[in-house]
């Protein structure tokens, strides 16, 4: 097995396939067979010394290159041209300069696969590699070199095109290469070419130039001119054959995919949605639209990544024992007259990039009857940005109950609620409470609510809840605290919320 | 003081980035023609590329910053090496082969009634008929008369000369090329103050234009020394010295002196890389003067100048010949 790499520290290549004029602006992509062979033996010629390697050690080589087509790994490329005028004297003519525009980084991999060469020829091959300045044109510069060991995989071969069964997609883009026909390929197409030319009568002056193209040697015929083979009135050089290749589909696109622009990605910890639907929710069932709204997050966390992947501070699970509330707080946010007309997430330890594309698709959250509401995202980012235009967000010190809290303790002769009240504020970090006092409900525009009125219990079985009666309350810190501030059971879904009191 | 030319005995060839930025402000204009426009494309990762210089014109820029217009002779490190300049009738210089555009393949060398040239390259390279071109023989001729033409590359494209198949490739090429461009518009209008609705296809009138400028955060002017062809020369160490000498001088020198490319387009040099051999050290350009004077002396004790250096050719016009449509495709640029 023999493999090549090229690459080009221009990041250009430029070469006019076979049969086309200049003009068409078409590429020869990519680098074929004929083509390097060719290269190889120009590189004799102008660099290498020929006692050194001489010309039969070049025709072994040569031939050994021409006994198989070679197969690709091609690289990202893009299919450019420049425009100019040449100045010619008569008149300017405008000409296309079409080129490959390759990352100079990338490499162009040829695979011989079956190919084995002797020390002599990798020797002359090395050498000729390493001497190779350029492919196809000038300004085409080329790094080639013979790799030991690659073992990529190849996605350009000789071979009919390939269908998906399933789909009818196809799998490749045709493409006809040339490649040196071998030794005794030629020798048979030149004898049978004769025949056919001998059996004609032409005139001396246009069978000498047919003639003088078809040298006996095999080499020879490889370095022909190509200006003298289309006078003779080739449109193939005789000692090539076309090779139909696949190659992968848009190897050679017209332009760069466009790709969206990098964008950068600012910290956040809170989205807020708008809900829209008749007749809205209702701060009573604030622990049920807590549910409602976690399980549209975690639906489209499943569509979006896999069931296997949702991360673990949005659904809460799989945390260590010491992380009781850095996963995610689903929050009604009422307005005044009770109708929650807001949502909010909000994970205290930042979103990472799945979290965030998963909120972002959340479009629509249901009840279990299958009623629906939707989902307008607002804003997404720090808490802090929030600020003033969302109370449940804002820094204060002085907090009232918007839904029930329910102390998540067992109630002992001197462990009550308070006591409960303080020793989860202590275990949470908030400062230091001057003053609590419980109060009986809690009024909205035109209606008053007592704990009793809300739905207090979470849809998940098994769970144990202490308090089944609920309580409000008013609290005043000692420094401001930060919402979202939610205490007690059921505080990541709603219940135990409080607001700060103006 | 000397330079150290062995590193670069087995290396292939010699490649160089320059980073360039504009001299002032952020624009530049790229090259283009009015009704073409720059030439811009897309690279593999997305970015928009645009052509500076071609390949072409920087061969052209690369010599022009080697000659003297004023003396009509090389600049003062160069002076000596062989060159063919073209007089009119009068005895009046007219063009040379550093300047003119195909070299020593120029019209005004080979096509008029003075065919001294044209008869000894057909002298020197008459056995080259049939059979192979031998590239060291054709590259001895180009380095005795127009040794900057083996830097530059040649094409004898006459079918008296091998039957047009005299050719050596650039040994030294260059572009430039900006990366992830944008465009920047404006416009003006010429303005006449006395009758600004005249003929303006005689001059007259006020013109409204507009122009296209770029920004690039990124600027690099490529240079490609093939020393591996600079040996298959088979010239000997001093040419090969001298040969690479001098394209390293091209490009110092055009580096500090030839980066204004057009009225908007005037950059300077940020970085310079040898990107391959990394090993090696760039001369000063300081460096090179010093030494290129005496490579060129070493080289023409080896007789593989011509002399005098300067062949001088009278242009005066042919007389037209019945010819086919020339291939015009062929021409070099």
């Amino acid at each position: 097995m023999l493999t090549l790499s090229l690459s080009f520290p221009g990041g250009r290549y430029h070469a006019t396939p076979w049969g086309r004029h200049v003009n068409e602006a078409d590429v020869a992509w990519p680098p074929d067979g004929w083509r390097i062979c060719r290269a190889l033996l120009a590189v004799w010629h102008r660099k290498i010394d020929p006692q050194r390697y001489p010309k039969e050690l070049l025709e072994r080589l040569l031939s050994a290159l021409a006994s198989e087509a070679p197969h690709y790994r091609l690289t990202a490329a893009v299919h450019a041209h420049t425009r100019h005028y040449m100045p010619v004297r008569q008149k300017s003519t405008l000409i296309f300069d079409a080129f490959a525009r390759i990352d100079a980084d990338q490499e162009v991999i040829v695979r011989w696969p079956n190919l084995e060469l002797d020390d002599e020829q990798t020797e002359l091959l090395d050498s000729l590699l390493e001497a190779l300045g350029y492919l196809g044109r000038a300004e085409s510069w080329v790094e080639a070199k013979r790799l030991a060991d690659w073992n990529g995989e190849l996605n350009c071969r000789p071979g009919e095109s390939s269908v998906d069964t399933e789909t009818g997609e196809i799998l490749g883009e045709p493409v006809l290469l040339y490649c040196p026909l071998s030794q005794d390929g030629y020798a048979a197409f030149r004898a049978h070419f004769l025949q056919g030319l001998a059996a004609r009568t032409l005139k001396a002056k246009e069978r000498k130039p047919i003639e003088s193209t078809l040298p006996e040697n095999w080499l020879d015929a490889l370095g022909l001119d190509t200006a003298d083979l289309q006078a003779a009135g080739w449109s193939a050089p005789p000692a090539a054959q076309k090779l139909l290749y696949q190659r992968p589909i848009e190897s050679l696109r017209p332009n760069a995919a466009s790709r969206p622009r990098a964008r950068q990605i600012l910290f956040a910890d809170t989205v807020r949605y708008a809900v829209y639907g008749k007749p809205l929710p209702r701060i009573e069932d604030a622990v049920r639209f807590g549910e409602w709204l976690r399980r549209a997050a975690m639906g489209q966390a499943k569509h979006l990544l896999g069931e296997n992947s949702i991360p673990a501070l949005l659904s809460g699970h799989g945390l260590s024992a010491g992380n009781c509330h850095q996963h995610a707080f689903f929050i009604p946010d009422p307005n005044r007259e009770g109708q929650i007309a807001h949502a909010i997430v909000h994970i205290p330890g930042s979103f990472d990039a799945d979290t965030r594309r998963i909120l972002e698709n959340l479009t629509k959250i249901k009840n279990r009857d299958g009623q629906e509401w939707r989902l307008l995202l607002e804003h997404i980012g720090e808490r802090s940005i929030f600020g003033e235009q969302v109370p449940l967000l804002k820094d204060a010190a002085v907090w009232q109950s918007v839904t029930p809290y329910l102390h998540p303790w067992h109630r002992k002769k001197s462990f009550g609620i308070e006591a409960q009240i303080r020793r989860e504020c202590r275990e949470r970090g908030l400062p230091e409470l001057d003053w609590l006092q419980s109060i009986d409900e809690v009024s909205l525009e035109g209606r008053c609510l007592r704990p009793i009125d809300f739905h207090r219990f979470r849809r998940k079985r098994g769970l144990v809840q202490p308090d089944t009666h609920g309580s409000l309350w008013q609290l005043r810190f000692s420094k401001p605290v930060s919402g979202v501030l939610a205490l007690g059971f059921g505080n990541h879904f709603g219940l135990g919320l409080f607001e700060p009191l103006e | 003081m000397s330079i150290d030319f062995s590193a670069l005995q087995t290396a292939p060839r010699l490649l160089i980035e320059a980073d360039l930025q504009p001299l002032q402000g952020a624009r530049f204009q790229p090259t283009g023609f009015p009704d073409l426009g720059a030439a811009v494309y897309d690279g593999p990762n997305g970015k928009r590329l645009l052509l500076v210089e071609s390949a072409q014109s920087m061969a052209n820029r690369l010599e022009t910053v080697c000659w003297n217009s004023v003396a009509d002779d090389w600049i003062d490190p160069l002076k000596n090496l062989p060159l063919v300049k073209v007089v009119d009738k009068q005895g009046k210089p007219l063009t040379n082969t550093v300047l003119e555009a195909h070299r020593l393949n120029s019209p005004y060398i080979l096509e008029g009634k003075d065919t001294s040239v044209f008869d000894m390259l057909k002298k020197e390279l008459a056995d080259m008929d049939e059979g192979p071109v031998d590239i060291r023989k054709l590259a001895a001729v180009v380095l005795k008369y127009d040794s900057n033409a083996l830097l530059h590359g040649i094409f004898l494209a006459k079918s008296q000369l091998a039957g047009g198949r005299l050719r050596l490739p650039r040994v030294l090429s260059a572009f430039i090329e900006a990366e992830d461009v944008n465009l920047a518009q404006s416009g003006g209008v010429k303005n006449d103050h006395v009758n600004p609705s005249g003929d303006t296809a005689k001059g007259f009138g006020n013109v409204p234009y507009s122009r296209d400028d770029y920004t690039a955060p990124k600027i690099t002017a490529y240079f490609n020394i093939d020393l591996a062809q600079i040996r298959g020369f088979g010239l000997g160490q001093s040419v090969e010295q001298l040969l690479t000498g001098l394209a390293l001088y091209k490009i110092r020198r055009f580096l500090d002196e030839g980066l204004r490319l057009r009225t908007a387009c005037d950059l300077e040099v940020r970085q310079l890389t040898l990107t391959r051999p990394q090993s090696w050290r760039f001369p000063e350009r300081a460096e090179l003067e010093t030494v290129l004077p005496s490579l060129i002396e070493k080289v023409a004790q080896e007789n593989r100048f011509a002399e005098p250096r300067v062949t001088v050719v009278r242009w005066e016009k042919g007389a037209e010949k019945k010819k086919k449509a020339e291939d015009s495709a062929e021409a070099e640029e």
